[in-house]
Formats: C-alpha cells, structure tokens, sequence
C-alpha cells in the first residue's frame, strides 16, 4: 500500500522490510500517527467506493429491482438521499 | 419513528473484496487436507496402513493444539509498523505453497518405494511443515477479521465475504477439481494415476495461495490500534482462562468434534459405494447454493437471532437432517437415484445453516475479544483467533484420525501390489463387519452418526452470556471508551523524547 512506503510524519522512504514501529528518522509511532485522521480519510474512502458501487448497480439495473424493491419496502435508495416515501407521495 | 444510529463503515468495497479472496485462496489449499480427502490420499494412494495414518493425525492434532495459541500468543506480542498481524501475511504464502506441492507430491516422488518407514516418515514431515506454515498465515488472517475495523457491522461483511467467496472458489479444488479428477483417473478417461492428480491439484493450490492468499498482507488494513503496555507472553494464555465466553465456545467445538467424521466417511462413500467420486461435486454444488441462500439472508436473519441462538439452531437442523437421510436411504444406500436426490436436499437446507455458521462462529470469537478488552483492558485478537483456528483444526485432525481409525473395524482393507513396471499399487477392499456389509456402515458414518452426536456441542451455549443487551451495553461502552483514550501519538513521543 502508498501509505506504507512513506513515513507520513516527515515523508522519509521507508524499505518493505523495514519491520520497527518507529520511523528511523523522526521517531514517530508509524502505527498509532494521526489514527483518527485516517479513520475519518478511511470512511471517506468507502462511502465514496459505496456511492460507486450503487451507481454502478443503478446503471446495470435495467429493471429496476433495486428501486422497486426499495419503493416496496420504504427504504432510502441507495444512491439517493431522498427516502422513498418522499418518491411515492411525488 | 426512532432514528437508527447508523455505523460508520470504515472498510471500503475493494479491501473487503481482497479480504475475501485472501481466505479463498488458502481455502483452496486447505480444503484438501480436511478429512475428506486426507485419509483418501494416505491410506489409498499413498498406501500407508490405516492404523500409521491415525496415529500421525492424532500426534499432530496434539501438536496442533499446542501450536495454535502459542502462535496467537506471538503474534499477540508482535508490534511492526504493518501491525501485529500483516507481516506474518506478507510473509507466509510462499514457504506455504512449497510445502504444500512438497506434501501433495509425496507419493509421486516415492513411487518406486516400498519402504513403509521412509513414507511414514515423509508424511510425519511434510505435514509438519505445511501446518506450520499454514499456522503462521491463518491465526493471524482470521484475527485481522476483529483488527481490520472498530465497527462490528465491517467486520461481518468482511467475514461474510471471505465464507462466501472461500465457499465458492475455494471449494472449487474439492468440489470440482479433485473428485473430477479422480473419476478420470479411475476410470482410465485420463492417462494420470491418482499419485499424479494429487500432485498437480497441490500445483494448482500453490498457484492460489501465492496469487491470492497475498492479497491480504497487501492490501488489508489493520485499524483497531492495540494497547500500548505490552503483555507477556504468558499473560495471553492467562487471558484465554479469564475469558469465559471463548472457553465456551471452545468446548463446545470439542463436543462437536465426533460430527465431523462426515467428511471422512463422505469420500470414501462416494468412492466405494457409488463408485463415483463426482456425486460429491454435484451434491456440494447443491450444498453451495444453500450457502449462497445462507449468506443473502443473513443480515435478515440475524436481525432476528442473535449470535448465540443462531449457533443453537446449526447444531439441530443438521442433526434432523442427518437422521431423516439416514432412514431414507437405509436400505437403499447402494442405489444412487434414492440417496443422491436425499443427500441433494440434505445438503441444499444444510447449506444455508452452514453459511449462517460459518460467519456466526467467527463474529463470536470477535464479540470475546471485545469482552476481555472491556474487562481488563487488553486485546488479543491473536490469540482468540488462534484459539478459533486450533478447535477447527483439531476438530477436523481428531475426526479424520478417529474416522480413519474406525475403517478396519467397519470391514474395510487395502492390500499393496507390484505392478510389472516396478511401481506399486494399492487395492481397497470392503468386506463385512457386526453382520452388515462395509457399506451399510459408511452410509451410517456419513449421516446419523455424525448427525446425533453433533447435539452435544448445544451443551455450552446455555451458559453463554454475550447476547442480546448485554453485548450491546459492553460495545458502547468501549465505543466511549476508545474515544476518550484517541490522544494524537507525536505528543505523547515528544514529551518521552523530552
């Protein structure tokens, strides 16, 4: 992975085989730096990888039985904000 | 209408993908070595008595037992800056693709000998060696299954995922591949003798553990940050003591352990019986599609059982299964057309509940890790996990030798012979054994028997206590609690560095 080749505190190029949890040159916790940070960048990432996966199955879903099924059930879309009983009642 | 507090998902589709593609990958290779085909290769092609093959199960088995928590324990004690569990990952696929061509090819390389010790020897070592390997790569992947995220909802769908594609593509060597091949092979339809397929099927394992098993060295994530004061290494095995929920689950799996002599019989069932090794692919295509039900299902289902009623039910719907087949085709177990369509519904029904059970069993090991972090304040992933793989493995090790044991005293021989070419060959033999044929005895073996004495395994979980409210009070608990302990790292090295 990217963020495992760089120490993300002052940037220095970490080798694969470099095992130690401190970088060699700032001595920060390459494990523990910035946990929350890429916590929050993480779930970013996989609501963005979800809102794609959802588009995708919107574009292949030529009957529409992820839509219907949601109308069915009063369940948001996935892809939308919007709840389904908005849609109905419009 | 009440708000429904959603969770944050922190484990994107791709990651969740390659996690379970990892766990296919080593499926694809461990599938062979469970006790269906095991006992098959020892005793059939590679002509080790039934007697020596028992032993070495049971020996290792033992070794197994051992080797598993001290593994959980040294991984539990492992702090890299991939983690504790990814460079065992990163590290393990290939040494564990050699040894596993080298086990695989045994009989291959030793077919011009009749020297029964230097087999024995052979087997003793090279299945050594492979669990090993296979230890030190699978402790560690299915711990990641509770480190990969803080949210319980991720960790399911990751469990999930792995069981589903597992199923699907790791059962491809034992549901399609191996009993294919050996049809041809018996049959004559392929000019490869059974030494020959086995070796190339361990080929082909090879080739998936290095391709995908990497996978999760590679690109999975571990998210949960482990505590900072350090556990001795005795501390962990201390720990398993304190954490009752998981000495539970362990027993329960022992008193499990008699219904897994299913797979050992199953083989060779289809072998001897029907003559027709296939029967099993269809019939576990059959079982596949259950599964498939099973893992659509079960968000539905567990939104009305929780994890330890769930656990209940996988043990009785077999047990009924079971029973209800065996009565069907009792008179009739030579005749595939009465017990191939009993065993197809069998295994559809059973399917489903396997599915729900395979996720189950893992998210419980998972929910223990939270309760001895809440209780005490440490986390060891690696060793509940270790403890998850050690029953599963011991369970499949103590079935596959008592079920090998169990062959001379249902009637059934193998006999060597010197073919003209040097080589030599190994020749079953079903005779009679209580006043009923060898057959009469594996159609039993491979249903009632391994059906009733699975209810004993129900025993523990009256006394189980992580459900319903419980688990949900002590998971918001340590939900406030990670969030009040989040302090940024570089200020706490600052002030040690002064």
């Amino acid at each position: 992975m990217k963020e495992d080749k760089y120490c993300p505190n002052c940037g220095k190029r970490l080798s694969f085989f470099y095992m130690k949890p401190n970088c060699p040159a700032c001595g920060v916790d390459l494990l523990r730096y910035d946990y929350e940070g890429r916590l929050q960048r993480d779930a970013e990432q996989a609501a963005r990888e979800v809102e794609s996966l959802w588009r995708f199955v919107r574009k292949i879903d030529k009957a529409r039985l992820v839509e219907r099924h949601c109308l069915k059930k009063g369940r948001p879309l996935p892809w939308e904000d919007a709840p389904a009983e908005e849609k109905r009642e419009g | 209408m009440e708000e429904k507090k959603k969770e944050i998902r922190y484990v994107g589709v791709k990651e969740n993908l390659l996690f379970g593609l990892a766990n296919a990958g080593q499926c694809f290779s461990y599938n062979m070595f469970t006790g269906s085909y095991l006992s098959l290769f020892f005793v059939k092609v590679f002509g080790i008595p039934p007697g020596a093959v028992a032993t070495m199960l049971l020996v290792l088995g033992i070794w197994d037992t051992v080797n598993d928590p001290i593994m959980g324990g040294i991984v539990d004690k492992t702090h890299t800056r991939y983690g504790k569990l990814r460079p065992y990952l990163l590290l393990v696929p290939i040494p564990l693709a050699i040894s596993t061509v080298l086990f695989w090819g045994g009989p291959l390389l030793l077919q011009n000998s009749r020297d029964l010790t230097l087999k024995i020897v052979y087997m003793y070592v090279s299945y050594l060696i492979w669990e090993f390997f296979y230890t030190l790569g699978d402790v560690p992947y299915w711990s990641l299954s509770a480190a990969l995220s803080p949210s319980p909802s991720d960790r399911t769908r990751a469990i999930a995922t792995a069981r589903f594609l597992s199923g699907f593509i790791g059962g491809i060597a034992t549901v399609v591949m191996l009993p294919v091949l050996i049809d041809m092979s018996n049959h004559g339809q392929i000019g490869w003798s059974l030494r020959e397929v086995f070796a190339v099927c361990g080929l082909i394992s090879a080739v998936f553990i290095v391709g995908l098993f990497s996978l999760a060295g590679l690109f999975v994530k571990e998210r949960v940050v482990q505590q900072v004061e350090e556990t001795s290494f005795f501390d962990a095995f201390r720990f398993i003591g304190k954490n009752k929920p998981l000495l539970l689950i362990i027993l329960s799996n022992v008193l499990g352990t008699v219904s897994s002599i299913a797979g050992v019989f199953g083989a060779f069932y289809y072998t001897e019986v029907l003559d027709f090794m296939s029967w099993s692919s269809l019939l576990s295509l059959i079982g596949g599609l259950g599964g498939g039900a099973g893992m659509a299902t079960i968000g539905l289902i567990k939104k009305r059982f929780d994890n330890r009623q769930l656990a209940i039910i996988n043990k009785i719907v077999p047990a009924v299964l079971g029973t209800i087949a065996f009565f069907c085709g009792m008179r009739h177990y030579e005749l595939w057309y009465v017990v191939i369509p009993v065993i197809g519904v069998k295994n559809l029904i059973s399917g489903v509940f396997d599915a729900y059970n395979s996720v189950v069993s893992t998210e419980m090991i998972g929910d223990t890790v939270d309760y001895m972090e809440w209780k005490t304040g440490m986390r060891n992933e690696g060793m509940a996990f270790s403890v998850l793989t050690f029953v599963g493995k011991m369970q499949g090790r103590l079935s596959t030798s008592l079920g090998t044991a169990l062959l001379p005293l249902i009637g059934y021989f193998v006999t060597e012979t010197v073919l003209p070419d040097g080589t030599v060959e190994t020749v079953s033999n079903c005779t009679e054994a209580f006043g009923r044929p060898t057959q009469f005895w594996l159609w039993a073996f491979f249903t009632i028997v391994p059906a009733v004495t699975g209810l004993l395994a129900i025993i523990p979980y009256h006394f189980y206590e992580l459900k319903g409210d419980r688990l949900r009070e002590i998971r918001e608990e340590m939900r406030l609690r990670r969030e009040a302990a989040a302090v940024t790292p570089t200020e706490v090295l600052t002030d040690e560095r002064g």
